[in-house]
């Protein structure tokens, strides 16, 4: 079983993250309207789905490995997976047109989280960059495999 | 019957005279603000029903929800907002009642409290505070997939966290 044990993210990040919120006051009165400063990161959220379907490749290769791994890292293909068709589509990518990952030799659950904890952190950086339209799936991808992440610590 | 304990907070307030990306991103604190609330008046309600093992990991979850509760209202503070109030009361998805219930009072929740973090990181007119509403969005995501594990919901991690 996949518990989560304690508070993993940690209080101390979570304080050094809070002044960010306090020093708002600057930071919204430096703000212009508008969004312009957001480039689109379609190139970006397509690299993002290539990375879901190799993530999910690679929970295949260690569910190959050890058939006991299903329970646990099913969810995560799956969720992958889904994650990589919402990503093409608001990347604008057709149906069907995604590059066919690798399959990988073998892989374990360590190899598994590493990738993912790429993919979170990835995503992470993306959606600073991200229009305020993109940041929501983006940002529902990166909680999504950052739990995943500690999930399987 | 009501899936959530904080009905969304709709627009309104704008008096013109303000640039509406920093009104918009101080709606989207407000509303986490309610979720703070939300969250620590379920936490509290949840923990005489909880085992030990369980109550202990809730009274440290109780501790975060206060603390970015007061986070949240200090910078509502420092931009002129009045923090929105907590409800005199909330009305729980269902009754809590045993161990069970209790920890579906907690999966609603944070999955309410992930869908107003959310709502900031699109809403958020900086880097630092998309940054901000992105790291408490994770750790309700991770908050939550306890509680949902807790209560047998499959998958335990939602696949796309704080989508309502």
């Amino acid at each position: 079983m996949a518990g989560v044990t304690g508070p993993v993210l940690g209080r101390r990040r979570l304080l050094v993250s809070a002044a960010a919120v306090v020093a708002l006051p600057p930071v919204l009165a430096a703000c212009s309207p508008g969004t312009d400063r957001r480039a689109d990161a379609s190139e970006a959220l397509l690299a993002m789905a290539d990375a879901a379907r190799r993530d999910a490749a690679l929970v295949a290769a260690a569910v190959t490995s050890d058939p006991a791994l299903a329970g646990r890292l099913e969810p995560l293909r799956a969720a992958r997976l889904e994650h990589a068709a919402a990503l093409d589509e608001a990347g604008g990518r057709p149906p069907g047109a995604a590059p066919v990952p690798a399959t990988p030799q073998a892989a374990d659950v360590a190899a598994v989280r590493d990738s993912v904890d790429g993919s979170a952190r990835t995503a992470s950086e993306v959606v600073i960059e991200a229009s305020a339209l993109q940041a929501g799936l983006v940002a529902e991808v990166a909680a999504c495999c950052a739990a995943y992440v500690v999930a399987l610590q | 019957m009501n899936r959530h304990l904080v009905p969304a907070q709709d627009g309104g307030g704008q008096d013109g005279t303000e640039q509406p990306s920093a009104q918009v991103a101080k709606e989207a604190l407000q509303r986490s603000l309610a979720g703070e609330h939300a969250a620590i008046w379920a936490y509290s309600t949840a923990l005489a029903f909880l085992p030990p093992d369980a109550a202990s990991r809730a009274r440290t979850e109780l501790e975060a929800h206060r603390t970015l509760r007061r986070e949240v209202s200090e910078a509502l503070t420092e931009l002129g907002e009045r923090p929105v109030s907590a409800q005199p009361a909330y009305t729980p998805p269902q009754p809590v009642v045993d161990e069970l219930s209790a920890s579906a009072l907690l999966v609603t929740a944070e999955t309410d409290a992930a869908a107003a973090w959310r709502s900031l990181v699109e809403r958020a007119p900086s880097r630092e505070m998309r940054q901000a509403g992105l790291t408490r969005m994770i750790e309700s995501t991770v908050r939550c997939a306890f509680w949902r594990r807790a209560t047998d919901r499959s998958p335990a991690i939602p696949v796309f966290p704080g989508r309502s």
